[in-house]
C-alpha cells in the first residue's frame, strides 16, 4: 500500500491500514506499507501510533524488492509497471 | 490564559468525513501563513484531524475554529474543537492511552496532547465538549 500521497496519517487511518494488513495476513499474503513521508512519520510517533507487525519500506521500489526477497523460493515474482 | 488574535478566525463546521479533510487543509494553510515549518504543519493537521474525527464519531456535528494567536510576541496557532454532543463522562479515562468507547485505538486525545504545546479540555455530560489546543512557533 503506497501512502506517499497522504499528508496526514491519524489514528483512524492507522487503524484502517492495520486492519487491512491483518485481513491480508489472514488470507496468507503479505503487506508492505510504503512511502510514509518524514513529517507524517514524526507526527505518528508523537501521537503514539504504531503499525504493529506490518512491514514498511521507504518507497514502492524498496517495498517490491522486500516482497520479492520474501517470495524467493515460493516461485512468484512481484512486478510493477510505471510510466 | 488569553492570547491576542492576529487575523480573522476560520470556522469550519464539521458533520461528515469531508469536513475533517477541509478543516485540516484550512489549518495547514493558516499555520503555513504563520510561517510554521513543514514538520509542524503535519503535526497541526494531524491534531485537527483527531479532534474533528472525534466530533464526527461522538457528537455527530460540531465546529472547528482556527486562529493565529500572539502571546507577547510568541506566535502560534490555536485550534478549538467544539460540539454540543453527549459529553465525556470521565475525562481522566478519555485521556488515557488506549481507552476508547468506540473500538478505536484510544490515542486521539492523549496523542493530540503530545502533539501540541498546550491542551485544554472542558466537557459536561449531556452538554458537549470543547477541546482547545495551541502550537507555538519556535
Amino acid at each position: 500500500m503506497d501512502v506517499t500521497a497522504l499528508d496526514v496519517i491519524d489514528s483512524f487511518a492507522t487503524r484502517t491500514l492495520r486492519d487491512v494488513a491483518h485481513m491480508i495476513r489472514l488470507r496468507g499474503a503479505e503487506t508492505v506499507i510504503v512511502g510514509i513521508q518524514p513529517e507524517v512519520a514524526f507526527s505518528m510517533v508523537k501521537l503514539g501510533l504504531t503499525l504493529e507487525g506490518v512491514a514498511t519500506s521507504l518507497d514502492l521500489e524498496e517495498g517490491l524488492a522486500y516482497l520479492n526477497r520474501k517470495g524467493n523460493g515460493s516461485g512468484y515474482e512481484v512486478r510493477t509497471h510505471r510510466r | 490564559m488569553r492570547s491576542a488574535l492576529i487575523a480573522d478566525e476560520v470556522r469550519v463546521s464539521i458533520d461528515c468525513d469531508a469536513d475533517i479533510v477541509s478543516a485540516r487543509q484550512k489549518g495547514r494553510q493558516l499555520a503555513s501563513q504563520c510561517g510554521f515549518p513543514s514538520t509542524d504543519l503535519a503535526v497541526v493537521a494531524t491534531a485537527i484531524s483527531e479532534l474533528a474525527r472525534n466530533i464526527v464519531r461522538y457528537a455527530v456535528r460540531g465546529e472547528v475554529i482556527l486562529r493565529l494567536v500572539d502571546d507577547n510576541g510568541k506566535r502560534g496557532i490555536e485550534v478549538v474543537a467544539a460540539d454540543d454532543g453527549p459529553g465525556i463522562p470521565d475525562i481522566g479515562l478519555a485521556m488515557q492511552d488506549g481507552y476508547s468507547t468506540s473500538g478505536g485505538l484510544g490515542l486521539g486525545l492523549p496523542g493530540t496532547r503530545r502533539l501540541m504545546d498546550e491542551f485544554e479540555i472542558a466537557s459536561s455530560f449531556g452538554k458537549g465538549t470543547t477541546v482547545t489546543v495551541r502550537r507555538w512557533k519556535r
